[in-house]
């Protein structure tokens, strides 16, 4: 006899996407946002002396998620959206 | 890796930086949301005993290279 | 209850034909859909029982109840019975089981954190109320061990949603570094009937007659204390203490964690009148050393991260704060189960936590949700 199942898993097809086209050069604000984990602090205080010397009058703004286990909170989001041009995210362990 | 993903798709340009131990959970993560090819940089690991001057030693031998994956031109 | 004609319910699921030639376990183990222990053929028979139980708000198979993560992905009811039935899970548990999804993606639980984490943390499963008695499930002896069904079932059903739906596999997004028996299943129901106290749901807000299901993420146990000697309150909440004192690192503070208090050790608490507050009071006494005292030194690397007291801007003076081994008492969580033949206490630990001393966290709360009818 066949044996038929139903299906576990999850069916959908992941969308694809695809990344957003590169200007020539960083402008503007670049978003630094600190997922919170212990120590990554450090590593973004010091990136962001670091990308102030090579990208003389490119701003940053930080942000720091408050937890490392959600996407950050909608507020947040909206503000990266609508202050920034780029994201950099650290630091995941 | 969530939040870099959704930031890419709303049209800003992103990179996710991590530590080597998460190369691979990255790259089904990425897979799973549909964009595979998500800019990501990882340092090594591990950084939670690292001291200060250590993290800071990573950032700098790691800018060059996050700049450049996150403005890398697109294909 | 939904009333349903099984024969007539559209399932949307896709169907697969397994071979004649083929073992049906064999084949579901290669699919990679188990958690490496054998399930239960997920059969449209099976699911429809299952779906049959399913509470009148959940009676639509294609309603989705939440997005799982790390994916994200759509758990619908129908797919939920579906691992619920892999699970092992009897239909009269299917209340209970999406009553443990609601609370798991509530927004107070950390799911995500807890699957993609290093740390190995997974939802431990505490049911109160009437559902308990009504489904079978164990509180006396043996009840954070093996055998019951219903006690073994419910925190695997869910850890099953999350590896099929939410995608959560180890060594893909789940990353715990040694994982352990509570990666399965974890779940058990509290003794109410004999506990001095008011039961854990009601504690936190609900009913008496309220049948609930709340979660506490931990990284494992149980760290038993046995202290079969003390007879006052005090002494004994001093054994417990100092159990607790070495989880993870001596030095080091802990998130919330749950206490699993036996008959007879609940009998001492009985007999000298003590609540749970003074037990908690007791072991932020028992545990507290000098912020100075908890910081790593080169003879012991356990303590809290030494970069803490820079990081929060503390004084000198501000190194005395007395730090216990938790950040607020309220992360000391209590429920009794067990047998009346021993003086235990178990205890499942959160995972280390370096808040600011000066700063306290806010109260905890663990993620709960009403088992609907």
């Amino acid at each position: 006899m066949v044996t038929q199942i139903l299906d576990p898993t999850d069916e959908r097809v992941p969308i694809k996407r695809s990344l957003t086209p590169r200007p020539e050069a960083l402008h503007g604000t670049v978003a630094l946002l600190d997922i919170s984990k212990p120590r990554g602090d450090v590593f973004l205080d010091r990136l962001e002396q670091l990308l102030h010397e090579r990208a003389p009058g490119v701003k940053t703004r930080r942000f720091m998620k408050p937890t490392v286990a959600k996407p950050a909170p909608e507020p947040i989001k909206q503000a990266i959206l609508e202050e920034c041009d780029f994201v950099i995210e650290a630091l995941a362990d | 890796m969530h939040d870099t993903v959704y930031f890419e798709l709303q049209g800003k340009p992103s990179v996710f930086v991590a530590t080597s131990e998460f190369i691979k959970a990255a790259s089904h993560q990425a897979e799973r949301l549909g964009l595979e090819e998500v800019r990501r940089v990882f340092i090594p690991h591990p950084m939670q005993d690292r001291t200060d001057a250590e993290m800071q030693n990573h950032a700098e031998r790691f800018i060059d290279e996050i700049l450049d994956t996150l403005m890398a031109p697109v294909a | 209850m939904a009333s349903s004609n099984s024969a007539s319910r559209d399932l949307y699921a896709r169907l697969i034909e397994i071979a004649e030639h083929d073992d049906v376990y064999e084949f579901m183990f290669a699919q990679g859909i188990t958690d490496g222990l054998p399930v239960v053929p997920p059969t449209r028979e099976r699911v429809d029982r299952m779906l049959d139980a399913a509470p009148e708000h959940w009676s639509d198979p294609k309603k989705v109840i939440a997005e799982l993560p790390p994916n994200l992905a759509p758990l619908s009811v129908e797919k939920a019975a579906i691992n619920a039935v892999m699970a092992g899970a009897r239909p009269d548990f299917f209340p209970t089981i999406l009553a443990s999804v609601e609370a798991a993606t509530s927004g107070g639980f950390p799911l995500h954190a807890s699957i993609a984490t290093t740390a190995g943390l997974a939802p431990m499963m505490i049911v109160n109320g009437p559902v308990r008695e009504q489904i079978g499930m164990n509180w006396g002896l043996n009840a954070l061990g093996q055998g019951n069904r219903a006690n073994s079932t419910l925190g695997r059903a869910l850890r099953l949603m999350l590896r099929n739906i939410g995608g959560a596999k180890p060594g893909e997004i789940e990353q715990a570094i040694q994982g352990g028996g509570h990666k399965w299943t974890l779940s058990y129901a509290e003794y109410e009937d004999y506990s001095p106290w008011e039961p854990f749901h009601v504690e936190h807000g609900y009913e008496p007659d309220d049948s609930v299901v709340s979660l506490m993420p931990t990284t494992g146990g149980p760290r038993v204390c046995i202290d079969q000697t003390s007879r006052t309150a005090r002494a004994l909440t001093g054994s417990i203490a100092m159990a607790f004192q070495q989880i993870l690192k001596p030095r080091g503070q802990v998130t919330p964690s749950m206490f699993v208090i036996s008959p007879e050790h609940a009998d001492v608490y009985r007999a000298d009148g003590w609540s749970k507050d003074n037990i908690r009071e007791a072991i932020m006494e028992f545990t507290a050393l000098p912020l100075r005292e908890r910081l790593a030194t080169p003879m012991m690397g356990g303590g809290i991260n030494e970069y803490l007291p820079e990081k929060y801007g503390l004084s000198e003076d501000q190194l005395d704060i007395p730090m216990s081994k938790v950040a607020h008492p309220s992360f000391i969580q209590i429920t009794m189960a067990g047998s009346h033949a021993g003086k235990w206490t178990s205890i499942y630990q959160g995972i280390f936590g370096d808040g600011n001393p000066a700063d306290p966290p806010p109260t905890f709360v663990p993620a709960s949700a009403l088992v609907r009818s």
